[in-house]
């Protein structure tokens, strides 16, 4: 595998994979924060 | 009117949403194109879902969260009663697309099945699809897969769509992982994610392959179909709007990568040569999916077992997404005063006998394909037109930014649906006639030829003049309902 092609793979999976898992902590702190307000 | 039921939790409302966005597309057209064009085609389809993707989910979500109606009676509500066949073209631009979707899925129950009980032959897998495609089995399944959805949306929303999805979408992402870990494995895999990753420049200087990129982004996300705004009636009324669409826009591409995983590396391991590979990509979708793939996984130790897990994860991802639509449909008569339980029986004779042509004809699913698929960018548009005339900033602080704890739609959010998505839409439209063009040269203007502008002009010209006329009935209705 090129050197290029292993980069691009990194940030690809970094920004999407990363943004996905980010999203849903960022969803899950949200949750935990309601249910101890209630 | 039925009291609207609301997803149990903010979980059940991001599975349902995903099972929408992942589909058939992730599956069978993002491995080809990502496969074809490499990371150059991949650094579109990142920008272009926040370009194009999360502004319009945004705009779907918010809306339907405050309409609390479909999408007929969201855009009278929204816009004025003078413009609810605006909403009425995109939800029968999206129910036309649940006619021939049906099929689709029914291909893929009938494709796992045979894989299943080791029936699926993959030595001549050409004729066996041909064979299959021609006869009266397609009608069958088409029926087999509706059923499945109806009974799904008969349950109403959370014993019905959320538990499915509950079920789903796990089965759907542990089907894929073992997809992707068994192609990783496989000898000469790296030749195929040097393919899925490389970034070629001459591809990253194509305008060919940013359209592609933007194509996919609009048809994969399911931003722009309705299908959203639909699922956002059921939304609690704090619910954050804006990170919901993140994760769904994220989330439906975390799946496309994971398809590509399991399916790019397998046709590279697998073909003898890298030109046969690059052939078997350009086979189309359903070329590649029941023609490529078959005939790939038989060279596998247990390829019955494989098939079934492709099979069966294209079946998953195309049944959640058919629910969606069919709630969609099942919705728009609700608003029109009927209980679910006589709108689903209606939704599903009119999607059983409207989905028989291209269960019958391979050359009619493929013209509702193009027509449809295409109508969808004039779908989005007609988003797009209902914020510009409501004033993008209005739309902002009295639509979207609503709850002070939320995630806030920044002035980005403005910027993107004012000056990006317009001329993204023109773009598309227009880049795809040429396109028809340049494939039909002396028959473009053809209302009769499978995938000619001449088709897609009449198609949507008739459907227009008729919604138009039909207004009036629309606002009757609604209003019938409603008092």
């Amino acid at each position: 595998m090129k050197v290029s092609a292993i980069f691009m793979m990194i940030l690809t999976f970094a920004i999407i994979w990363g943004g996905f898992l980010f999203f849903i902590k960022k969803l899950q702190k949200k949750e935990k924060s309601k249910s101890s307000k209630n | 009117m039925e009291k609207s039921e609301k997803f149990s939790s903010s979980w059940a409302l991001i599975l349902a949403t995903l099972g929408m966005a992942i589909g058939a597309g992730n599956i069978w057209r993002f491995p080809r194109l990502a496969g074809q064009y490499g990371g150059a085609f991949l650094i579109p389809w990142m920008v272009f879902l926040i370009l194009w993707s999360i502004p319009l989910i945004i705009v779907e979500f918010s809306i339907g969260r405050r309409t609390r109606q479909g999408l007929i009676g969201s855009f009278h509500q929204f816009l004025g009663p003078g413009f609810s066949w605006m909403g009425a073209f995109v939800a029968f631009c999206t129910m036309a697309i649940m006619f021939y979707y049906s099929v689709v899925t029914g291909w893929a129950l009938k494709y796992f099945l045979s894989a299943a009980t080791g029936n699926l032959q993959t030595s001549s897998s050409s004729d066996y699809w041909q064979q299959f495609i021609n006869g009266y089995q397609p009608v069958l399944f088409h029926l087999m897969a509706l059923f499945i959805g109806c009974l799904v949306i008969y349950r109403g929303i959370n014993r019905g769509v959320e538990k499915a999805n509950r079920i789903l979408m796990p089965s759907l992402i542990v089907l894929l992982i073992i997809g992707a870990v068994r192609a990783l494995t496989l000898p000469n895999a790296l030749i195929g994610l040097n393919y899925f990753f490389e970034v070629r420049m001459d591809y990253l200087l194509d305008y060919q392959v940013w359209l592609e990129g933007l194509s996919q982004s609009a048809w994969s996300t399911g931003a722009g179909w309705g299908l959203i705004l639909t699922y956002a009636i059921y939304i609690k009324e704090d619910e954050d709007v804006v990170l919901n669409s993140f994760i769904t826009g994220f989330g439906n591409n975390s799946a496309s990568l994971l398809a590509g995983l399991a399916i790019i590396p397998t046709i590279f391991s697998l073909t003898p040569t890298l030109i046969e590979a690059e052939n078997a990509l350009k086979a189309g979708n359903d070329g590649l999916s029941f023609i490529v793939i078959p005939q790939l996984f038989s060279k596998l130790p247990g390829s019955a077992l494989f098939s079934s897990i492709f099979f069966l994860a294209l079946f998953f991802a195309a049944l959640t997404s058919l629910i969606s639509m069919l709630e969609l449909a099942t919705r728009i008569f609700i608003d029109f005063g009927l209980p679910r339980t006589k709108a689903l029986p209606l939704v599903g004779l009119l999607t059983a006998v409207l989905g028989l042509p291209s269960a019958l004809s391979y050359s009619f699913f493929q013209n509702q394909d193009w027509v449809w698929g295409l109508g969808l960018i004039i779908s989005g548009s007609f988003f797009m037109f209902a914020i510009l005339r409501f004033g993008v900033n209005n739309f902002r602080k009295e639509f979207v930014n609503i709850i002070p704890d939320n995630s806030r739609a920044g002035i980005w959010f403005e910027v993107f649906l004012k000056y990006f998505i317009p001329i993204e839409a023109i773009l598309l439209i227009g880049w795809w006639f040429y396109r028809s063009i340049k494939w039909n040269p002396h028959h473009w203007y053809n209302p009769f030829q499978t995938d000619s502008l001449g088709t897609c002009v009449v198609q949507w010209t008739l459907l227009v003049l008729m919604l138009i006329s039909l207004n009036r009935l629309f606002i009757h209705l609604l209003k019938k309902a409603r008092a």
